[in-house]
């Protein structure tokens, strides 16, 4: 469904990508692990359009969509779930949904009741300044905007970023139930031992670059992936 | 109420085209550009009327079309290079937009008369300007004509902002403002909706350019240079701009000091410069923002139940 090829990415005179390939099949959750700067973000941000790639192709039903602009992006159903929510914090909860169905064309009201049921936090605050939840309802409101486009393909960046670890769960149970639902997601974590749980197939980035992939079951156990990203203690 | 319009007329009028400039420069702002081109657009407007007038005799609402179309079609392209700027980089490519505007007006005539062949031919008169003959305004219900017009301007506008703000325009516009990489994520076309506010800023600023020809009955360059650009970018930041009464607001208020202040004489320009000064360090979120006339009001009637002054601020919350 999408495919990167040899994906090379500058910010100025850094480069953040050298050569990244990637592939996420249609109703699959592929994670994509690695340290702080590994690159993770600027993956994302190529494929959403906010960046251009200066090398390599951007795939999606068989679209080269590298250097879209991120509109069109977005109309070809790629959402994504930004790093650090990124919520409008002036404009109401209501406000801000509506906003997420921006690129859809038709009514969008029985969606907007479907995710107040999916997310009843954000039904009792719906009047409410998005700035003024807490940092899970923002998360959850987060993806409740992504949701509300009907995305072909769900991006999200560190959604469990800054968050207690209750909320944390939350925000896991709810990739859960999107992957039961059969939405197509690139998960991109710091948390990989979470991450690795919930993906079927995983991809670890190392100073922009793919060091290894594997279905998420295999990296789980792969002695060296569990002494760089998930911790002696747990071997 | 006519005698009201003897003293006050030209200030009244006045403050109507000043209420007309701020809200256009609110539409701009309300998408996160820091454009300062108004004044420029009203030149445009303020020339379109006093040209059509003096060599076609066009009725002032045929200018006034014409003006809008102008402005817009002229906005486009120009926005197309100067909105890919931002904030203070962004002022100073819309004053230097202003300023082409002057020199335009200025020398327009050379370049009209190399082109027409015609060496006496005088459209712009430089800066000299055109004055347009006097007329004595029509008077309905003790209010002159050119003040009818500039209201139904005036009311327009705030209808069409209003509506504006409560469509998804309003919340789109908002979101580029906030946060732009946010908003390019969500599908929104940054650089169009940009461009929409832009076009629509102009044509209000060039409509009230139009629309004060008449009154303002000499047009010259010097009406619109860099200090008319900040003066109606002070409107609508003294004003605030979170509700369209902001600018009408502030526009009003600035519109009248000069004319309260005058018992100050000499001193009345500093006067002024304090008074919007202040108000932009006490109240940032200007004179007209709801939420500071709610606190106050709710405090105010604490304050007279129990006698003394509220300790807690209501909760600030829109209904
Ligand atoms: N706007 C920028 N300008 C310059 N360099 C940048 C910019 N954004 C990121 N970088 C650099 O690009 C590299 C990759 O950054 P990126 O944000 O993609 O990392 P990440 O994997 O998302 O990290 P984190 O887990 O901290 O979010 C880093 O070396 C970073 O310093
Ligand atoms: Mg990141």
């Amino acid at each position: 469904m999408l495919v990167l090829r040899d994906l090379h990415v500058r910010y100025g005179a850094i480069a953040a990508l050298h050569g990244v390939s990637l592939q996420v099949e249609s109703g699959t959750v592929v994670a994509l692990v690695g340290a702080n700067g590994a690159g993770k973000s600027t993956t994302l941000n190529t494929i959403s359009g906010l960046l251009r790639p200066q090398r390599g192709t951007i795939t999606f039903d068989g679209e080269d969509i590298a250097g879209w602009r991120p509109d069109r992006v977005v109309s070809r159903g790629i959402v994504q779930v930004p790093e650090g929510r990124q919520v409008l914090g002036p404009l109401t909860v209501e406000e801000n949904l509506r906003l997420g169905a921006y690129s859809r064309s038709g009514s969008i009201e029985a969606d907007l009741q479907a995710v107040y049921r999916q997310f009843p936090r954000l039904d009792e605050r719906r009047q409410q300044p998005s700035g003024s939840l807490s940092g899970g309802e923002q998360q959850m409101l987060a993806i409740g905007r992504a949701l509300i486009a009907r995305p072909r393909l769900l991006m999200m960046d560190e959604p469990s970023l800054g968050l207690a670890p209750l909320i944390v769960q939350d925000v896991f149970r709810i990739i859960e139930t999107l992957k039961e639902q059969r939405t197509t997601i690139l998960l991109v974590e710091q948390n990989a031992r979470k991450a690795l749980q919930i993906a079927d197939y995983a991809y670890v980035i190392e100073g922009g670059m793919i060091v290894r992939e594997g279905p998420a079951a295999a990296l789980r156990d792969d002695p060296a992936i569990v002494e760089a990203y998930l911790g002696r203690h747990r071997a | 109420m006519l005698d009201a319009f003897v003293v006050y007329g030209a200030a009244i009028n006045f403050a109507l085209i000043n209420i007309a400039l701020a809200l256009s420069i609110s539409v701009t702002l309300s998408a996160g550009l820091l454009s300062l081109s108004n004044a420029g657009f009203m030149a445009i407007g303020a020339y379109t009327t006093a040209i059509l007038a003096t060599k076609t005799g066009a009725p002032l609402w045929l200018s006034l079309a014409v003006a809008m179309v102008a402005a817009i079609a002229l906005a486009i392209p120009l926005g197309a290079v100067v909105l890919r700027l931002r904030d203070v980089y962004l002022a100073i490519a819309t004053i230097g937009f202003g300023e082409i505007v002057r020199i335009i007006i200025l020398n327009g005539d050379k370049l009209l008369r190399g082109a027409s062949g015609d060496s006496r031919l005088i459209v712009f008169n430089g800066a000299e300007g055109i004055t347009l003959p006097y007329r004595d305004p029509g008077v309905l219900l003790g209010i002159p004509d050119t003040t009818w017009v500039l209201l139904a301007y005036v009311a327009a506008l705030v209808y069409f902002l209003a509506s504006m703000r409560r469509s998804r325009f309003g919340r789109i516009w908002a979101s580029i403002r906030l946060d732009e990489s946010a908003a390019a994520t969500m599908g929104i076309n940054v650089v169009s909706y940009k461009l929409l506010a832009f076009a629509i800023g102009a044509a209000m600023a060039a409509g009230a350019g139009a629309l004060s020809a008449p009154i303002i009955r000499v047009i010259d360059p010097n009406n619109y240079m860099f200090g008319r650009a900040v003066e109606i970018l002070a409107f609508a930041i003294l004003g605030g701009t979170a509700h369209w009464s902001g600018p009408i607001i502030g526009a009003a208020v600035l519109s009248s000091l000069p004319e309260t202040l005058r018992f100050l004489k000499d001193q009345r320009d500093i006067a002024n410069g304090l008074i919007i000064m202040a108000s932009i360090i006490w109240l940032p979120r200007g004179i007209g923002d709801p939420s500071f006339w709610r606190t106050t009001v709710a405090r105010a009637r604490v304050w007279l139940v129990s006698g003394a002054p509220a300790s807690h601020e209501p909760a600030e919350r829109d209904p």
